[in-house]
């Protein structure tokens, strides 16, 4: 037999029986390890092997909500959500504060109340965690950006000089890639990018207008290895430029032309506010008015939307905040219904 | 057993190796992605956002933010008395028949500014299969659709109702704020509290009125989204079930759809219209109702829905034949029908519009100026019924002999017109046309003509309306005292207070707590910077904790701008009358 064979031969070089049991076992306790890290951190690794890859991606199909938990726990009107460290946070705007849920959306806490000191919020909007997990919370009408601990403790407003005076305007958006937090700004009508260490503006794209380049009220940006995504919102499209900020393309999934002084628009991406990418590259868009969520392939071909104005599972009223995780897990707050629903790929 | 032990071995390599190059690819699991392939590029350029067009919103060629659309239509850039929502574009008539189902598809009438450039913003509300309301409306989410938008995120394309900015300027609203944050004083109409519009103050209804009393106070009481009426800033024409339900007879001469037809005034050759094209007329139904020395025209708009609210165009009084072959528009506030010019005469039924009428200049820019023109007080008195003292009696003005302050109608009064020749009216009290059980207690008057900016002593910049109409002198142009002279629409907070504190009210130096300034008095409350506010001290605060009541300025400011009773006035600073 061939695996007595193999034997002989390991017997040859020296390697004996016992050896060979412990080798055995060394290798089992190594798997079990491995699995026990698989499960507290709570990924399957045989997932994204078993998961097909299409040539034309299929809508994500929805989970769960989150509608916020125990007494005075209720959402009111979720802008943004973000997930760090299997935790998701979410900015609960009309309570004034971020809402922090477990990977199964379990409430874990929430921090922040009414008002325009430390750690207090008048409109918290865009929500994105950085590589130590810290939390960085846009507040609109206050006009910062304010970092907090995972746990919600206070840290400092970002980007703000001595003088309390910084470069970010009116934000809306926020997202974290290579070091870099990225600003959606509806003062400037530009995407701000700030270096996290030094907390100085490195990079700015787009100012008010309707051409290409140009923005009416980004509401969110996102930003892969090769590719800024903006929601560029009054202007019902999403557009694309490369990292270095030029701009690539529109995605709309329709006939829309903010120059046009007739033109009646079909854009699928009317009032776009959150836009996220997934490890498939299909990009996601939250359409406000439409009460959809549209998906383009990564050379912005439309897809399909999913979604439709309701209250029911799967559902949404005036969806608007996006996050997609490396899980494939795609968020989004549905301010209306005032919960955020789950979905996956 | 050794076949056992190498087979067992064998297999957990390969599970091993298995698992871990699944593993190998994972980044830390449950973080928001990263999205696309790993590569990683450099940022060493970037393009710069300097230079290029400012865009201001102003009507100038290529400055406007949307476009050419809104630079043809005056209505958008309001500077000649049109509307943000108000048409004025004309066309050729059609020549075949019902190209326009009045009143229904009537072209012109913008539907809630560029809304109605993507159709699929119509599903925000409405649902075609699935609708749990009338009208195919989706659920009670109307304040909730429209803070989408007017919550500040849509930034500077329009306005921020809910922390009080214009676009994302600092500038202040001018109809205040629907406070959501949290502040020592605040006061709205209620549009998040599911209170009813029966709980109006000064709406004395009866149990059989058949207006909207019940129905829950929200956004679209007083504002309807689809721009019906050509109303300044979207106001409702039919709020409160008004133009359906006022009293018969008095207020206007059509209160029942298709029990009787009226004929329509030519106006072709009206200054207050634009001249129709070569071979065609321009009809308008001219109300026997309008503000009084108003310099309006007297021409009316129509309210087309909710269904059945259609306007029915005939070409004789019995409605025998319809009308065939014109074109409906909305222009300066009026419905216009343009048709051939042999055509001698035409006739509508339908119900009359509640006109309402403002001028917006620098239209959404940090520099907007509102100044209000006519239709406020019936607006507001359409629910606060018994404080509408304003309204118009309709018969003949020589029987009037007494103005609603007491004062003679004088022999020229009576020759007032409007800028179109017609004869203006007397105002009376609102007990004459609206619905509602009219209670009776003195009450400060609205309406009522308080003369040129400076005249009698009043302060340049209150918020009157402003009218211009003919005398037999000639044109005069005046302040109207008005229910918005003393109050906002929305609400007020600390912050728009004091923002509106800081500009001061009508010239008059209030401080932000609207207390007089007193030679060597103790300086008053003041806010800081980050609106809080503090007390002199040892003074009893003078903050009004019981809510704002939506005024202009806090507690009682708003009466000083005309009757400053500071030191030296005595209290008699107005001379006309001795308040």
């Amino acid at each position: 037999m061939a695996t007595t064979g193999v034997l002989k031969r390991l017997n040859q070089k020296g390697i004996s029986k016992k050896n060979f049991r412990r080798l055995a076992i060394l290798l089992l306790l190594l798997i079990v390890a491995l699995f026990i890290i698989s499960y507290f951190i709570g990924y399957n690794p045989l997932k994204p092997i078993l998961q097909p890859l299409t040539l034309y991606p299929s809508p994500p199909a929805y989970i769960f909500s989150i509608y916020g938990q125990g007494a005075d726990g209720q959402l009111k009107k979720p802008m943004g959500v973000t997930v760090a460290n299997s935790r998701i946070y979410i900015t609960d705007t009309s309570n004034f504060r971020v809402q922090v849920f477990d990977y199964n959306g379990k409430a874990l806490f929430k921090f922040g109340k009414d008002g325009k000191g430390q750690g207090e919020f008048q409109f918290p909007y865009g929500i994105a965690a950085d590589s130590n997990n810290q939390i960085y919370v846009a507040d609109m009408w206050a006009n910062n950006v304010q970092v907090f601990t995972p746990e919600g403790k206070f840290i400092k407003y970002f980007a703000r000089d001595k003088q309390g005076k910084s470069e970010i305007g009116k934000p809306t958006g926020l997202f974290i890639r290579d070091g870099k937090l990225y600003e959606a700004d509806l003062e400037s009508n530009s995407i701000k990018a700030f270096d996290i260490a030094t907390e100085k503006k490195v990079q700015e794209i787009g100012r008010l207008g309707k051409g290409n380049g140009q923005f009416v009220a980004p509401n969110s940006v996102a930003v892969t290895s090769d590719k800024i995504y903006v929601g560029d919102s009054q202007n019902d499209r999403i557009q694309v430029f490369s990292t270095d900020g030029k701009f690539l393309y529109v995605m709309d999934g329709g006939t829309n032309a903010p120059n046009s002084t007739s033109a009646v628009s079909n854009a699928k991406t009317l009032t776009v506010r959150g836009v996220g990418v997934d490890g498939r590259g299909v990009v996601y868009g939250a359409s406000l008015l439409g009460n959809y969520v549209c998906g383009f392939d990564s050379k912005g071909k439309y897809l399909w939307a999913f979604g439709q104005q309701g209250l029911e599972d799967g559902q949404f009223y005036l969806p608007n905040g996006l996050c997609v995780d490396n899980q494939g897990r795609i968020y989004v707050t549905d301010q209306g219904n005032n919960r955020v629903s789950v979905w996956e790929n | 057993m050794k076949k056992l032990s190498i087979v067992a071995a064998l297999t957990l390599t390969f599970v091993l190796v298995f698992a871990m190059s699944a593993l190998a690819a994972l980044t830390p699991p449950g973080t928001a992605t990263q999205g696309g392939s790993q590569t990683t590029s450099t940022t060493a350029n970037y393009s710069s956002p300097t230079g290029g067009t400012t865009f201001n919103n102003d009507g100038a060629a290529g400055q406007d933010l949307y476009g050419p659309a809104n630079q043809a239509n005056t209505a958008w850039s309001a500077i000649s008395g049109f509307t943000a929502n108000q048409n004025v574009v004309g066309g050729a008539p059609s020549t075949t028949g019902d190209s326009v189902v009045a009143g229904y598809n009537t072209p012109v009438t913008r539907i809630h500014s560029n809304y109605a450039k993507n159709t699929n913003a119509c599903a925000s509300c409405h649902a075609t299969h699935t609708a749990v309301g009338k009208d195919l409306l989706q659920w009670n989410g109307e304040t909730e659709t429209c803070m989408a938008c007017h919550d500040g995120t849509a930034g500077v394309a329009t306005y921020d109702v809910s922390s009080g900015h214009i676009g994302s300027s600092t500038a202040i609203t001018n109809g205040g704020v629907f406070p959501t944050v949290n502040q020592t004083s605040k006061s709205m109409h209620d549009v998040f509290g599911g209170v009813d519009i029966k709980a109006a103050p000064g709406g004395n209804f009866g149990s059989s009125d058949p207006n909207t009393w019940g129905a829950e106070f929200n956004c679209v009481s007083c504002h309807n989204p689809h721009g019906m009426g050509a109303n300044f800033r979207i106001l409702n024409p039919n709020v409160n079930g008004f133009a359906d339900n006022h009293k018969a007879g008095t207020y206007n001469t059509i209160t029942k759809k298709f029990t009787a037809a009226v004929a329509m005034t030519d106006v072709s050759t009206k200054p207050s219209f634009a001249a129709p094209a070569t071979g065609y007329k321009k009809f308008a139904y001219k109300a026997q109702y309008r503000d009084v020395y108003s310099g309006n025209p007297f021409y009316a708009n129509f309210v087309t829905a909710p269904y059945p609210h259609k306007v029915s165009l005939f070409t004789d009084a019995a409605m025998a034949t319809a009308l065939t072959g014109y074109t409906a528009s909305v222009e300066n506030g009026a419905y216009i029908v343009t048709v051939p010019d042999t055509t001698t005469a035409v006739y509508v039924t339908g119900y009359v519009a509640l006109p309402v009428k403002g001028n917006i200049n620098g239209y959404l820019t940090a520099n907007e100026q509102v100044t209000y023109v006519n239709g406020f007080n019936d607006f507001c008195g359409a629910c606060h019924v018994d404080y509408n003292t304003s309204m118009y009696y309709t018969g003949s003005p020589t029987s009037m002999t007494t103005n609603t302050d007491g004062t003679p109608v004088t022999a020229a009064q009576k020759t007032y017109t409007d800028l179109d020749g017609n004869k203006i009216l007397i105002p009376r009290h609102a007990v004459d046309f609206a619905t509602g059980v009219y209670t009776q207690a003195y009450r400060h008057t609205v309406g009522f003509d308080a003369g040129a900016d400076g005249h009698g002593g009043l302060p340049a910049g209150l918020q009157f309306e402003v009218r211009t109409y003919k005398t037999t002198t000639g044109t005069v142009t005046s302040n109207f005292m008005s229910c918005m002279t003393c109050h906002v629409a929305h609400g007020t907070d600390d912050a728009w207070w004091q923002a509106y504190g800081q500009k001061t009210y009508a010239g008059v130096a209030l401080n932000a707590f609207g207390a007089l300034p007193q030679p060597g008095a103790a300086a008053a409350e003041v806010f800081s910077a980050d609106n809080t506010h503090t007390t002199p001290a040892g003074s009893a605060t003078t903050f009004n904790t019981r809510g704002s009541n939506l005024k202009r300025v806090p507690n009682m400011g708003a009466c000083e701008a005309c009757h400053n009773k500071a030191s030296g006035a005595m209290g008699y600073n107005i001379s006309t009358n001795n308040y």
